[in-house]
């Protein structure tokens, strides 16, 4: 306050014309005497038009919490897109590991079962808002976090074509692991990385795009079979 | 202690976990948010213009120099680029009219956003007053009303509505002083 015993409350009100008339002309008038007074108004006398800048009911704009998940899921993507590539091997090594490959090749085909990228295998099942939509998910590992390669059929395509694939972590937190376009004819293929880490994770769902911090419906979800 | 803005920055060409990335987006997504949305007026767009920004953040750590611009100017001027990007993607599409806010024309974009950047300073200086000190700069400035008809409309004594919107007035200085605002 502006320390005037007299006028100090007047200050804020006349600032904002908010005085009733005579008492704007009495404190005109006292503001052409006190020094004191006068320094404060002068201080407060932009804040009207600042305050013109905005609407009364104006609200800061609150960060959806997803978008935080989406901007370091992006970042891992990216840092594991560009990890330094392994070293090559010397030559006299590639032709021990062909024959390491055929034998891990023929052992694949005799003894069904995993790939050595994929850990992890889901079947997709419709929700109601899946409208008959089916689709498989399998899980590797990268640096950072997992990758998802995602086929999927039958999506519904009517009212966009937009979807995020999410992992519903073991403690219940969804972690996003970006979005997909399905094809004008409802299938899609896509791979994209979420960073959650092995085993954090059982459930995968896919859902209909997110809009304003909100969820988009749950087209399809399944468990993994680690 | 808290590690400074360029250290981070520094860091995180390194940076594996995310850590450095997530204590740059806490500090900095909220505002660079606000400044986005009340540029272009659309909460998706901004959200957009946000994950742009950290992706520029990280993909050009290597030429950050901070003696040449603090970190937050460096996040404003890559946000200021994004936002100009949405809005040439914009202009292309039918236009909005019921968004006086939106960008104008390229002649026009650095008043604008310096202007949105200012209704977001001023939006969220106001969010920091208390209620009450909120209620009477509501009911006097944009309401219109004088002491004498908000103490009637709220039952509290004149002499505290004059007080009260003398104290909010200054506190609403403080904060701005605190943010660097003037026009």
């Amino acid at each position: 306050m502006s320390g005037c015993r007299s006028h100090a409350e007047q200050v804020g009100p006349y600032v904002l014309g908010a005085l009733e008339p005579d008492e704007m002309d009495e404190m005109r008038g006292h503001l052409a005497e006190c020094a004191r007074c006068a320094a404060e108004v002068r201080s407060l006398a932009e804040l009207p038009a600042l305050l013109d800048l905005v609407q009364a009911d104006a609200e800061v704009a609150v960060l959806s919490p997803r978008l935080e998940d989406e901007v370091l899921d992006r970042f891992v993507r990216e840092r594991a897109r560009s990890a330094p590539r392994r070293r090559r091997w010397p030559r006299l090594a590639i032709p021990a590991v062909a024959v390491a490959a055929l034998l891990a090749a023929l052992l694949v085909v005799i003894v069904p079962g995993d790939t050595n990228t994929a850990y992890a295998h889901a079947e997709l099942w419709s929700l109601p808002a899946g409208g008959g939509a089916e689709g498989t998910a399998d899980v590797a590992k990268v640096t950072g976090g997992t990758r998802v390669k995602l086929r999927a059929d039958h999506l519904p395509v009517t009212n966009g074509r937009t979807y995020e694939l999410w992992c519903v972590r073991n403690d219940g937190r969804w972690i996003n692991g970006g979005r997909f376009y399905a094809q004008p004819d409802g299938t899609a293929a896509a791979e994209l990385t979420a960073r959650v880490k092995p085993g954090e994770y059982h459930v995968v769902v896919i859902t209909r795009r997110s809009d304003r911090g909100m969820r988009g419906a749950e087209v399809m979800r399944g468990k993994l079979n680690y | 202690m808290a590690s400074s803005d360029a250290t981070l920055v520094q860091r995180l060409r390194a940076d594996r976990s995310g850590d450095e990335l997530r204590e740059l987006y806490r500090r900095y997504a909220p505002e660079l948010f606000g400044f986005a949305t009340s540029a272009l007026g659309d909460r998706e767009l901004a959200e957009e213009v946000v994950q742009d920004v950290f992706a520029q953040l990280w993909r050009h750590a290597n030429d950050y120099d901070k003696r040449r611009a603090s970190v937050r100017t460096w996040l404003y001027a890559i946000a200021r680029n994004r936002i100009i990007d949405a809005h040439r993607r914009a202009a292309v599409r039918p236009q909005r009219t019921d968004d006086e806010n939106a960008l104008d024309g390229v002649a026009e974009v650095d008043v604008a956003l310096d202007q949105a950047v200012l209704r977001w300073q001023v939006t969220s200086a106001l969010s920091r007053l208390s209620s009450q000190h909120r209620e009477v700069i509501r009911l006097a400035h944009y309401g219109g009303l004088t002491m004498r008809e908000i103490a009637d409309k709220t039952g509290v004594p004149i002499g505290t509505v004059k007080s009260r919107t003398s104290y909010a007035l200054r506190h609403l200085r403080l904060i701005f002083d605190e943010m660097d605002i003037e026009r």
